[in-house]
């Protein structure tokens, strides 16, 4: 019986032991694909990534607009999306009536799901013309001494694309943020409750900084979809390789630039260009994955050593 | 583990390697006998050739399915084309074309993943010249044609506009930045076209519009050629003031929301969505809407060209060709010359042997512009070089 139970056991393990590993061995053969396939170009050093001029014809390559792009509309899209996300985590997790709270969530799940060219052309055929005429306008008018909202409108734009990704980065980080805060004890609660503290407070002192890790993670896996998003962004963002202050101003992005070309790139070094891009693309995201891991371990350190005065 | 067999599985449904299960070949019981009715079907202005095929066996088909993919400029003539194949053949050859990109389409063939590929520009010379090399040479045989369309939303101007290529060109170049520029004034003296900024809006994908437009503009604009920007699929267009959209519906949709925009888009885009175009001048002089007639007259202009290569670009013919729209384009079929594989190989012959010859009489209704009949004997020329062995498929 024993035996059997260790033999299970072993199997068991070796099993899991192999698939976590084939992930790594997939994101190892990813890189090295990448790596190879991107050594005719790999040679032109730093002016791929910080040189502006994108022309195949002369294979003349640098993706420091699209680099810019992605940056940008990835970070609008956290400016915008995360407090709506902690605002829905927080509604479900603490505040909202019970019965409220599995169909909200639902409809927040469910948002994940959609394709993302339904956020793209939604977004082109209604939205961008909405934000061309009724929004940005106004924007301009009223806003218009900052030089982000300076320029031509022109529908299509950083801004643009940056909403639409912060309405597809919403349900990642809305719902991970409230599995996140479903985790906290109600002994943290209870605490700072009997210390005095008004519900607001005891979200915000003892909830929201206990799940301050899960929020954090969540927070950047939503970054890690926003700066990858590739179908809703290329039909948004208005596909000009140019660094403008102005969001109003139509703008590029790594993986746009790769889904728009990589169909038509005939010549090997032009292929390759594309797949340097690719891996840009992977060692900025993998860059923000070690921020995010220190940030988080940084964060539960300190939170210990709190715990012990 | 499970995942990497799940992708190689996955990998192996969507192509899978060859179609050798069924072996067998059968005797169609379509016979060629309509050969001579061919070049009556092709509604052409040049004169007219006899078809020199002298087969007059009963052609075999193995039946199979190809596996085929690239343009997704002639996806829509080529689903129709497969389909009226497999009735031609009763059946016994199917052809799943896939919509992947001409790009797509040209490294699925050399990479074997294809059988046959269309392309709207031709694979780069250096790439032929090394698989000539390689004694592995690659057909690239005109399948049909295309034309790019200008079209654009002016508020308040409703009719055609006049434009010439030079203009074009410095409109995408920002040289011509305003609607009531005096150059495009002079050309259209009853329009009454507004002071706004244009936007000029341009493909951000690679395409062959892009290809055939810019083509266009190194043989027509001395701004153009100043640039060195050249002709590709996709090239650097100046950065400020333009937008770049991707697909012919994502350049129709940024015109439509943008006053004051102009973009192009390919002839069955244009034509099926029934676009205002402007009217864009040859070396004749003469002001030419895009028309299926037009694109047909430019590619009979270069006839002894495209005999001697057939990936001669065809836009901005001799003022010869007065009837011609200047911005047309070809587009390609790429397939091994030396087939490895006799059933398939005639199969894939037998199949473009009918595109260029019964299959061009779908072209027009789906606004695809016939071939010359004279661009049809060169392709059967070029079909008949593909072979097994040294045995070809079909005599020229």
């Amino acid at each position: 019986m024993g035996r059997r139970r260790s033999a299970a056991d072993s199997g068991f393990k070796y099993l899991t032991v192999g698939l976590a590993s084939s992930v790594l061995v997939i994101a190892l053969i990813y890189f090295y694909e990448l790596y190879t396939g991107s050594l005719p170009t790999l040679r032109t050093g730093l002016a791929f990534v910080f040189g502006s001029t994108w022309d195949p014809v002369n294979s003349h390559f640098g993706v420091f607009p699209m680099l810019y792009g992605s940056l940008l509309t990835s970070a609008i899209a956290l400016v915008i999306g995360v407090p709506i996300s902690l605002g829905v985590a927080i509604f479900l997790s603490e505040l909202s009536p019970g019965r409220l709270r599995s169909p909200i969530s639902f409809v927040v799940e469910m948002l994940a799901a959609v394709p993302s060219v339904i956020y793209g052309l939604w977004g082109l055929f209604i939205l961008a013309p909405i934000l061309r005429a009724d929004v940005y306008p106004y924007l301009e008018e009223y806003l218009g001494f900052l030089p982000i909202f300076q320029g031509t409108i022109y529908g299509v734009s950083i801004l643009t694309a940056g909403i639409i990704l912060a309405i597809m980065i919403i349900p990642i980080i809305a719902s991970i943020s409230r599995d996140a805060l479903l985790a906290v004890p109600d002994s943290q609660r209870e605490a700072a409750l009997a210390l005095g503290a008004t519900k607001s407070e005891a979200i915000r002192m003892s909830v929201l900084s206990y799940a301050r890790s899960g929020i954090v993670a969540s927070i950047f896996l939503g970054f890690g979809r926003a700066f990858g998003e590739t179908m809703a962004v290329v039909m948004l963002i208005g596909n000009t390789p140019v660094v403008s202050a102005s969001l109003f101003s139509p703008g590029y992005s790594l993986a746009s630039l790769i889904a728009n070309e990589y169909t038509e790139a005939t010549t090997a070094v032009y292929t390759s260009a594309l797949i340097e891009a690719g891996l840009v693309l992977l060692l900025v995201s993998f860059l923000a994955n070690v921020v995010a891991r220190l940030m988080i371990s940084r964060l539960i350190r300190s939170r210990e050593a709190a715990s012990y005065l | 583990m499970v995942i990497v067999i799940a992708i190689v599985a996955g990998i192996y449904i969507a192509y899978p390697p060859g179609t050798n299960t069924v072996t067998s070949t059968i005797n169609n019981t379509v016979v060629q006998t309509s050969i001579n009715t061919v070049t009556s079907t092709n509604t052409v202005t040049s004169t007219t050739t006899s078809v020199s095929i002298s087969t007059t066996a009963t052609p075999t088909y193995q039946p199979l399915t190809l596996q085929s993919g690239g343009s997704t400029f002639v996806n829509p003539i080529m689903q129709v084309w497969a389909s009226g194949f497999k009735d031609y053949t009763s059946g016994a050859v199917q052809d799943n074309y896939q919509a992947l990109g001409s790009s797509a389409g040209i490294t699925g063939v050399l990479k074997g993943v294809f059988d046959y590929a269309g392309s709207d520009a031709p694979p780069s010379s250096s790439v032929t010249a090394n698989y000539t090399a390689k004694n592995e040479p690659l057909l690239v045989i005109p399948e049909t044609l295309g034309a790019v369309a200008i079209f654009y939303n002016v508020p308040g101007v409703t009719a055609s506009l006049n434009l010439t290529g030079p203009i074009i060109a410095k409109i995408y170049l920002e040289k011509i930045t305003m609607w009531n520029d005096p150059a495009i004034q002079a050309l259209n003296p009853k329009v009454n076209l507004p002071a706004n900024t244009i936007i000029p809006v341009h493909r951000s994908d690679g395409s062959g519009t892009t290809y055939a437009l810019t083509n266009y503009f190194t043989k027509v604009s001395t701004d153009w050629n100043a640039t060195g920007n050249g002709f590709g699929t996709t090239v650097s267009w100046p950065a400020a003031g333009e937008l770049g959209a991707k697909g012919s519906a994502g350049v129709a949709a940024d015109v439509s929301q943008n006053p004051n925009a102009i973009g192009y888009a390919d002839s069955y885009y244009a034509f099926s969505n029934k676009l205002t175009m402007a009217a864009v001048q040859n070396a004749a002089g003469v002001f030419e809407v895009p028309s299926l007639a037009g694109v047909t007259a430019a590619a009979a202009a270069f006839t002894a060209q495209v005999q001697a290569n057939p990936t001669t670009p065809i836009t901005n013919p001799p003022a010869s060709a007065n009837t011609a729209y200047p911005i047309s384009t070809y587009t390609y079929l790429l397939v091994y010359q030396n087939q490895s594989n006799q059933g398939k190989g005639n199969d894939i012959a037998q199949l473009f042997w009918w595109i260029v010859t019964h299959g061009q009489a779908y072209g027009p209704p789906l606004y695809y512009p016939a071939l010359p009949s004279t661009v049809v004997t060169i392709d059967e020329n070029l079909i008949a070089k593909m072979n097994y062995n040294g045995t070809p498929f079909i005599q020229a």
